[in-house]
């Protein structure tokens, strides 16, 4: 089983930034009064050293205790204001990241439930989601952690190298140099710990891709006894992903033992030997010397952290830009640009359509038919001849290469096709429920039709039975896949869906077959009136569900090989003949006697 | 909690000896941090002494940099123990990957009420997010521990030497930190049930919107893509809530430490200020004091992290070890017994009921099929035709009653034997990632090339892959989508094929499967296994045609078998119910 590739992403910080401003913008007091408290608590930090060199410099050789009790009341004062306003800041950034991701959230997922079915079909659901779920999680932390730890220390860095300067700028002077060196070749390390992160990254969504997917069908993987199989493929991407994520590990923590060392020993020897001669020349204070040793002591860790916070930037602004690449994909409304207004009063037409799904693998070659208003259209033929794409065209949802679809004379494309997909009742074959309980199911979260009108599309399937056995009734909550109720009345449950929403045309993919015998005689009926003044496509396998409509079509290989009623193709197409034979009903013979 | 201590301790002794190095290098790394400051208290002391009696330091500088020299031992010292950190992250990801293939594994040995239980994406989320994301099971099983124990020894190191040069300020400066332990204590709990919530709620979400994102053909065409902002609402408040109630309890708790953290520095400034003005003790032991209690902020606070961490850890651990305590009824089922062939399958009085609904879905039932036999199994809506063929499979077990095979009852028997001889197609054609070729490979790997030729042509895909661009190394999608659900359901069928099966059980294909289809694969299906058992759950009366004979069940929950002429002149539910269809 393969991976699926995806594409090197090129990170474009200045795009992305533009693009964060305005969710920023709309909080703007928040950030700024979150700002400013953070301007406010780097500079706090500054000042204890200070306080201490005082006392050593001054207090001690007078033996000044009043002197020393004053300036401890300072440092109480100072620390007192510093908790205070970090409390503040940590409030108002975290309350900031996490309503901006929540907002990033809500837009992507409505941008995703409007994108082309096409992308669908090339994405795996489970890969979408752990990428939306991760990449919003790290942008999260640009702001509670990441603006914090850079912002804030920036700012600090400033204050100290000033304080600095001040006092002794020979000696500061000379420790610049080494620093920017620091800082440049950590830099480099942190980029080529990167492509280690994007990689485990990548790995991660794969992991949870396969987890879905094996979770979801273990019930046929243990029919299979293919337990051993499954086990072993998600091992491949586990185990990958545990060497990349330990080789990166190796490689950062090495480096920063350097680090370490760099600062904590020879910066301080350094800051020794240039000291100690000033000091025993009475040019120079021991407090001094301490302020330098406390305020470098005070830079490693948010040095190292800015260096590991920047990778985590990074990382935030990598998952930046994947959840921006999503709401940059072309929606239905910019590929579908249709704005005309659909009118269905006559006919929908196919006119030497053709279709692939890819290239030129023709699915649909050269079809035309004519489905005339209050109409009931049959589609038969073998399956992947193209029945279930037809209905898929009629929905809009791809667009043809060659030929027309038209209503009432106008082409597809050119209308609303919101609006036009208003029309349509869709019955899939393939089952899909929603979360939430049965009312939010049939309705699809839409509020605009109320309970009553659900209670009565429950009843016209013929589903009130079950419904009302099951303990809350339309407020029960369906479990995953709907596991808890079975596959017929799942199918009700779409019917009813179909017909709640009135549609002028339903649209159905062998939604009936897989009703028992009983149950889809009692729909027949109900539809069969409901049908009377609507127009209807069935893709059916069934001779039944195909008696009653007008007109059948019969596909072969993407290509309508008959066409008529029911009477006319069994007098005059053999295949049709041959069809209807093998569905022939021995019993209904043997019930005539 | 004693629980999760014991399941740490296990986990930590398969993995003994490593964990005695990290334990080595917690110590050295600690010794490292405290020698540091010492030696600059020396350098302050050396420099302050210099400048009182000029006259006992011929060459101050040359005492100066023999500090500096001993400086330079114990930096050589913290580059070895800088790799301390790696061995802990690699630890990390051990305990990650091990835990993920562990817990996976037993996810699949557990039945249909595991998986009605849980969601798939909250699963999903205790094998990857719980694992792997700070500060959950992954961190905490190595680093998290071993920080705190880092952190621990950094102190007790600390304290040593501060007793050593002045034992009542060394009290006096530690005095406000137990108030720290037992106030944080407190809140500590109050953020583990925030958590678990917090967990929940992402979960929860994860697995709705896979239902949502799955059902995208169907929200569009009834143009619900607006509407649907509704649901999403809902989910992402009832997050924003959670998430919020753990960011303000975090910030409180950080306020408390930093706060107290300090009041430490102040004791060591009023009072060691006090004592070092009055000449009681040197501006070195002064530093050193404050060094030591500045540096000691960040263990202690850690220290509490290790609870806070800790209980996170253990709610996750909690939620692995549901994973694997949920009973399943499928550990007392594996019998010892392999079979080789089916040569008959009976049911005795057999009862079953689904957990969740209130009625027995089957009453008593009882048939008996032989081999060759092709069976026909009819009824209305949720009379138990897929329920029957789950209890056969042994994926489901009987509430009474016994199943046999070849006269063996199915709980001697090795289910995996059986599974082997049984080809099984369901009603929805579940398809995994991969070329066709894989997923009709999963029925048997070591299936040989003519076969695979053979049962290609059966199932009725020949044509269709030769038309395929890449044959037949096409690859399906998520749920199969690039291929018609016809497609899907021949790839399960070649697949069920694939294993040369003795019973072959068909859970209503017949709907995506057209009567000229049908036909050919019942000719192939003879013609490669002609002796093979068939049991079908069919809507199409066509079907009759292949059938020996039928098994009915009534919506009273009876069962009758027989074949078709029988019934229908002796059973007049049987009747009736051809009747209804008749009226079709």
């Amino acid at each position: 089983m393969t991976e699926q590739q995806k594409p090197e992403i090129k990170l474009e910080v200045r795009k992305n930034l533009k693009k964060l401003l305005p969710y920023i913008w709309k909080d703007k007091y928040l950030f700024l009064c979150g700002l400013v408290a953070m301007l406010f608590t780097s500079c706090m930090r500054l000042i204890d050293p200070l306080i201490l060199a005082h006392i050593i410099d001054y207090s001690v050789p007078h033996h000044d205790v009043k002197d020393m009790f004053i300036y401890a009341g300072y440092f109480v004062g100072v620390i007192g204001l510093s908790g205070l306003l970090s409390y503040i800041q940590i409030i108002l950034l975290s309350r900031l990241g996490i309503k901006i991701i929540t907002e990033f959230k809500g837009h992507i997922f409505d941008h995703l439930l409007k994108l082309p079915i096409s992308y669908f079909d090339k994405n795996a659901v489970g890969e979408i989601i752990a990428r939306v779920e991760s990449d919003s999680e790290r942008v999260r932390m640009l702001f509670t952690d990441l603006s914090v730890a850079i912002l804030g220390n920036i700012i600090f860095f400033i204050g100290i190298f000033s304080v600095l300067l001040w006092k002794q700028w020979k000696i500061t002077s000379q420790l610049i140099l080494p620093l920017i060196v620091m800082i440049i070749a950590y830099s480099f390390v942190i980029r080529y710990l990167n492509k280690f992160y994007k990689r485990s990254r990548v790995l991660n969504a794969d992991i949870t891709a396969k987890l879905t997917e094996f979770l979801q069908g273990m019930p046929i993987v243990q029919l299979f006894n293919q337990q051993k199989r499954v086990i072993g493929d998600l091992f491949v991407s586990s185990n990958e992903k545990k060497n990349v994520d330990i080789k990166a590990s190796f490689v950062e923590y090495g480096f920063q033992g350097i680090f370490f060392f760099v600062f904590n020993i020879l910066f301080v020897i350094m800051i020794i030997i240039l000291t100690a001669p000033k000091i025993i020349a009475h040019v120079m204070t021991i407090g001094t010397l301490i302020v330098f040793t406390q305020y470098i002591a005070r830079v490693i860790w948010p040095l190292m952290n800015i260096s590991e916070n920047i990778t985590n930037i990074q990382r935030a602004f990598v998952s930046l830009q994947r959840i921006f690449s999503i709401t940059e994909l072309s929606t239905e409304y910019e590929t579908l640009l249709g704005e005309e207004e659909p009118v269905f009063d006559h006919s929908i037409e196919f006119r030497n359509v053709w279709f692939a799904y890819d290239d030129e693998e023709w699915v649909l070659q050269d079809v035309s038919f004519l489905i005339p208003k209050g109409g009931k259209i049959a589609l038969v033929g073998a399956s992947g001849s193209g029945k279930t794409t037809t209905i898929s065209l009629l929905c809009g949802f791809y667009r043809i290469q060659k030929g027309e679809i038209l209503i009432d004379g106008k082409n597809l494309y050119q209308l609303d096709m919101r609006k036009w997909r208003q029309k349509l009742g869709l019955i899939l074959q393939d089952i899909y429920l929603f979360p939430g309980n049965i009312l939010e199911n049939v309705r699809i979260y839409n509020d605009e039709i109320d309970q009553l009108k659900v209670d009565q599309s429950i009843r016209l399937v013929q589903a009130q039975e079950f419904v009302n056995n099951l303990p809350n009734g339309l407020y029960s909550e369906l479990s995953e896949r709907g596991q808890n109720i079975s596959q017929g009345e799942k199918q009700l449950i779409s019917f009813a869906r179909a017909i709640c929403f009135d549609p002028e045309v339903v649209i159905m993919d062998e939604a009936t077959a897989s009703i028992d015998q009983l149950t889809e005689s009692r729909i027949q009926q109900s539809l069969h009136q409901m049908l009377t003044d609507k127009t209807a496509v069935i893709v059916a396998h069934r001779l039944a569900s195909i008696l009653d409509s007008d007109q059948i079509l019969m596909f072969h290989e993407g290509q309508i090989i008959h066409r008529g009623t029911h009477n006319e193709l069994l007098k005059t197409a053999r295949e049709y003949q041959k069809l209807v034979e093998l569905q022939f009903l021995s019993a209904k013979e043997e019930a005539c006697e | 909690m004693n629980e999760h201590i014991r399941w740490i301790s296990r986990r930590w002794w398969s993995n003994r000896y490593y964990i005695l190095l990290l334990l080595v290098m917690t110590l050295v790394s600690s010794a490292v941090a405290i020698g540091y400051p010492f030696l600059f208290k020396k350098i302050v002391d050396l420099l302050q002494n210099i400048l009182k009696n000029p006259a006992n330091y011929p060459s101050p500088m040359k005492e100066v940099y023999r500090i500096c020299w001993l400086f330079v031992g114990v930096g050589i010292a913290q580059i070895i123990s800088s790799f301390y950190p790696a061995l802990r992250a690699y630890m990390n990801q051990y305990f990650e990957h091990n835990l993920r293939m562990e817990f996976f594994t037993y996810c699949t040995k557990k039945d249909y009420k595991f998986f009605n239980h849980f969601r798939t994406g909250d699963l999903v989320t205790r094998l990857t997010n719980d694992l792997s994301d700070f500060p959950k099971i992954g961190w905490f099983l190595c680093s998290g521990i071993f920080r705190a124990l880092s952190s621990f020894s950094s102190i007790f190191f600390s304290l040593i030497i501060m007793f050593n040069l002045h034992w009542k300020l060394t009290l006096l400066s530690i005095a406000p930190l137990p108030l720290m332990m037992v106030i944080f204590y407190m809140t500590s709990t109050k953020l583990y049930q925030n958590f678990q919530k917090n967990q929940q709620a992402i979960s929860a979400i994860n697995s709705q919107l896979e239902m949502s994102f799955s059902g995208v053909r169907i929200i569009k065409s009834f143009v619900c893509e607006e509407k649907y902002k509704r649901f999403f609402g809902q989910a992402l408040q009832k997050r924003f809530k959670t998430e919020m109630s753990v960011i303000q309890l975090n910030a409180i708790l950080g306020l408390i430490y930093q706060y107290i953290g300090y009041i430490a520095q102040i004791s060591v400034i009023i009072f060691g200020g006090y004592l070092v003005v009055k000449g009681e003790i040197s501006v070195g032991t002064f530093i050193v004091f404050y060094t030591y209690l500045s540096m000691m902020i960040y263990p202690l606070l850690d220290l509490p992290q290790l609870f806070v961490s800790g209980k996170q850890a253990f709610v996750c651990i909690d939620r692995l070890e549901e994973i694997k305590d949920f009973p399943t009824s499928f550990n007392e089922q594996t019998g010892l017994h392999k079979i080789d062939n089916i040569e008959s399958i009976e049911f005795r009085d057999v009862s079953f009921q689904y957990s969740d609904k209130t009625n027995m879905i089957l009453d008593k039932i009882s048939f008996r099929i032989e081999k060759g036999e092709k069976v026909l199994l009819l009824g209305s809506i949720g009379t138990g035709k897929s329920t029957i063929l789950g209890l056969l499979t042994g994926i489901l077990k009987p509430e009474s009653g016994g199943i046999f095979v070849n006269d063996i009852p199915i709980s001697d028997i090795d289910l995996t034997t059986l599974r082997a001889k049984i080809g099984y197609v369901p009603q929805e054609p579940l398809l995994f990632t991969g070329s066709i070729r894989d997923n009709i490979h999963f029925g048997n790997e070591s299936l040989e090339a003519d076969w695979y030729e053979k049962i290609l042509q059966a199932s009725q895909m020949q044509n269709e892959i030769e038309q395929f661009k890449d044959k037949d190394e096409t690859l399906l999608g998520q749920r199969g989508v690039s291929v018609s659900g016809g497609q899907k359901q021949r790839i399960a069928i070649a697949r069920a094929l694939s294993r040369k099966p003795e019973l072959l059980i068909f859970d209503d294909i017949t709907a995506s499967l057209d009567a000229d289809n049908e036909q050919k694969l019942w000719m192939d299906i003879q013609c490669i296994y002609p002796e093979v058992t068939c049991l079908m759950v069919s809507h199409r009366l066509s079907t009759l045609r292949y059938a020996d004979s039928i098994i009915f069940l009534d919506s009273d929950h009876t069962l009758v078998k027989s074949s078709h002429d029988d019934l229908m002149a002796t059973h007049p539910a049987y009747q009736t119910f051809m009747l209804e269809h008749e009226r079709v």
